[in-house]
């Protein structure tokens, strides 16, 4: 028996055989049964491949494409503070340990218990203070008595603000922005 | 009650692009969404890469954008947006050395006009063997073949549409189509006849 050939077979599975041809297919496959088993696999691989999953692009892509094409316009300094104001709000935090820091004064009794918080910031607040008696006896016998004009409480404020706002910085620019560009 | 049908149903491709080419470019982010996953797939099948693909769907977009003050109408959207993204991953590919576009006259394949050797499984199967198995060798395939099976399938496009895709000649495009299906068909029926025959 002459089996039909993968081209017919497709063309009966697309529903393209031309009319003349279909009738004698038709014979044929009543008494074959690989043939028809050979058309209904096909028929389950087209299904197949027309119910794959599809493909997906990452998420934001949409956004990407429409910021590409529709760049946001300039931003007014209010909507940059609005957008900021995370960032405003965690140096000002800083800003307030250590303001708080420098100008605490330790206290040997208290009439209430102190917190964990206090305690520490205590502990911390007496280094600080030997550390930077310490450091300003010798700075003073290497540079020479302080200007009058800055009190070392001041300089201390702005060394440690500087340095606050590097790492602030660093972190900003070296892993909050990375973590957001990995998510997008 | 018509009206109200009317009203719900998705604004058509051609009322989108009229918003767009009047000057809301946002609107073209509807038809990106429209169209993204059907055009992602057929990256993929086609570099065989996600993130290859992405960067090419993403570049064929904003040419796509680009274009449409040049489109005519005389293909539907989904088609001509297809033909973009063939481009642009075929350019792809030509970088890797990989040549999908050429069209080899008299190209034809002689083992279409036989039975196939491998019979079809005679076991019964599921669906869902067959399924599975197809999502993993359609991978494998080619990416000539790949790329004209998901048009044809996922994609929905006839051969004439394949044509103005992929500007080959229709007998070229049949042939590769049948020949990327009996490609699979070998590769499916290999599989789970090896399963069936470790079953029994």
């Amino acid at each position: 028996m002459n089996h039909l050939t993968t081209k017919q077979i497709l063309q009966i599975v697309d529903g393209t055989i031309a009319n003349g041809e279909k009738s004698k297919l038709i014979v044929h496959l009543e008494a074959c049964d690989r043939c028809r088993q050979e058309i209904q696999f096909h028929r389950s691989l087209s299904q197949s491949v027309r119910e794959l999953p599809l493909a997906r692009p990452s998420k934001g892509f949409t956004a990407r494409i429409v910021g590409k094409i529709a760049p946001e316009t300039k931003k007014s300094w209010i909507s940059k503070i609005v957008d900021n104001l995370g960032n405003i709000l965690a140096m000002g935090l800083v800003l307030s340990v250590v303001w708080y820091t420098v100008n605490m004064t330790p206290t040997s009794k208290s009439p209430v218990e102190p917190s964990g918080i206090s305690k520490a910031l205590t502990v911390y607040v007496e280094y600080y203070a030997k550390a930077r008696d310490a450091a300003s006896k010798e700075i003073t016998k290497i540079i020479g008595e302080p200007k009058k004009e800055q009190t070392p409480k001041t300089a201390d404020v702005a060394t440690l603000t500087l340095i606050s706002l590097l790492i602030l910085v660093a972190i900003d620019r070296f892993v909050v922005r990375r973590v957001i560009k990995i998510r997008l | 009650m018509q009206d109200l049908a009317q009203e719900n149903m998705p604004a058509a491709d051609e009322e989108i692009v009229r918003r767009v080419l009047a000057g809301d470019k946002r609107a073209f982010g509807e038809l990106v969404d429209r169209h993204k996953d059907k055009a992602m797939t057929l990256a993929v099948r086609m570099l065989k890469s996600r993130e290859e693909a992405e960067e090419a769907l993403q570049d064929a977009f904003v040419r796509a954008y680009h274009a449409l003050p040049r489109f005519e109408w005389k293909a539907s959207f989904s088609t001509w947006l297809y033909r973009i993204v063939y481009n642009v991953c075929a350019t792809s590919l030509g970088k890797r050395s990989e040549i999908v576009h050429v069209s080899l006259d008299g190209e034809d394949d002689p083992k279409l006009d036989v039975p196939s050797e491998e019979p079809a499984p005679d076991a019964a199967y599921e669906m869902r063997e067959i399924r599975a198995a197809v999502n993993e060798e359609i991978e494998k395939l080619p990416a000539i073949y790949a790329w004209i099976l998901t048009l044809f399938f996922v994609s929905d496009q006839s051969y004439e549409q394949i044509v103005e895709v992929t500007g080959l000649p229709l007998a070229t495009v049949k042939v590769r189509l049948f020949r990327g299906r009996l490609l699979l068909r070998d590769a499916i029926a290999k599989r789970l006849g090896v399963t069936n025959a470790a079953t029994v």
